[in-house]
């Protein structure tokens, strides 16, 4: 088969067309493939929204799942090359996140910014080799800004992550973990939100007595 | 310096900013809100740098690290080597 470059018509067209002309069309036609690959390979329930400069890589068995009503703000970039995501339902990501395959997210999880979700290791194997982790985020669980999140973590449902961490163990149910490593601080942080809780109780008494 | 002090001086200097008057040996720093999450984590920090002692995740209770006086109770717990307080009993 004859290379097409070595045709007179393309020599013509390449000779005519301006150098710009050429830059310019072919940031439009990754554009183009960029956002086929967006419809095509991500799977999303009614009223997802995607921010501005959604970046989306992939590599061919692996998708995305998004349920319904999820809203990804800009800058977000998620990279399927190694795995899946499946992402529930009512969920935030905030600007500038970061989210590797393979992880698997449930419903109304919120993340700030800058979070990285990370689900593969650095192919420090031979790809055969790897074994592969799967991250996993329960529900109604808030990541804070700057928190990473590293592969092959469970974090349980109701979980607070506070920002800037580093998560690199598992974390149970509605704990409060925070700093790097992250270290479990419910136990610390609860005894400060009952008494603010308790402050609240006392304040709204002495107004209803004034009220009163 | 005895403990009391070095702790005393890191929380005055870092959390209260040199105005240390009315911090007494038990107040609560979660209850009067001085320390937050972050700034337990900058006391565990200071308190491993310093000491050497290792403070592991069950170790991170209020009975532990509440108030001056109990950090220091913990401190020297650590630093003989008897077993202390943790969740799990």
């Amino acid at each position: 088969m004859e290379n097409i470059k070595n045709t007179s018509l393309f020599k013509a067209i390449e000779s005519i067309t301006p150098s710009f002309v050429k830059a310019i069309s072919k940031k439009v036609f990754w554009k183009i493939v960029r956002y086929y690959h967006r419809c095509r390979y991500i799977k999303k329930g009614r009223f997802v929204e995607f921010g501005y400069r959604f970046r989306f890589d992939r590599k061919h068995p692996y998708r995305a799942y998004i349920g319904e009503r999820t809203i990804i703000e800009d800058f977000n970039v998620w990279n399927t090359q190694s795995g899946n995501i499946v992402v529930g339902e009512r969920c935030w990501f905030g600007l500038n996140n970061i989210v590797m395959g393979p992880v698997e997210i449930g419903n109304k999880v919120s993340t700030g910014q800058y979070v990285m979700i990370l689900g593969p290791r650095h192919p420090v194997f031979a790809p055969d080799q790897i074994k592969r982790h799967k991250t996993t985020i329960g529900n109604n669980v808030w990541i804070s800004s700057g928190s990473i999140i590293l592969f092959g973590v469970t974090i349980g449902d109701n979980a607070i992550i506070s920002a800037g961490s580093v998560v690199t163990k598992d974390i149970p149910e509605g704990s409060f973990v925070g700093g790097n490593p992250a270290r479990n601080l419910s136990a610390l942080v609860n005894k400060t939100w009952k008494q603010a809780d308790q402050n609240i109780i006392e304040q709204a008494k002495i107004l209803e007595d004034m009220s009163l | 310096m005895n403990h009391i002090d070095t702790v005393r001086h890191f929380v005055v200097e870092n959390f209260l900013f040199g105005d240390g008057e009315s911090l007494k040996e038990d107040t609560s720093f979660l209850e009067t809100g001085i320390i937050d999450s972050t700034g337990i984590l900058e006391l565990v920090m200071f308190l491993e740098e310093s000491y050497g002692v290792k403070i592991e995740d069950d170790e991170l209770i209020p009975e532990n690290l509440d108030n001056i006086r109990n950090i220091t109770q913990f401190l020297e717990r650590k630093l003989n080597g008897s077993p202390s307080l943790s969740k799990l009993g």
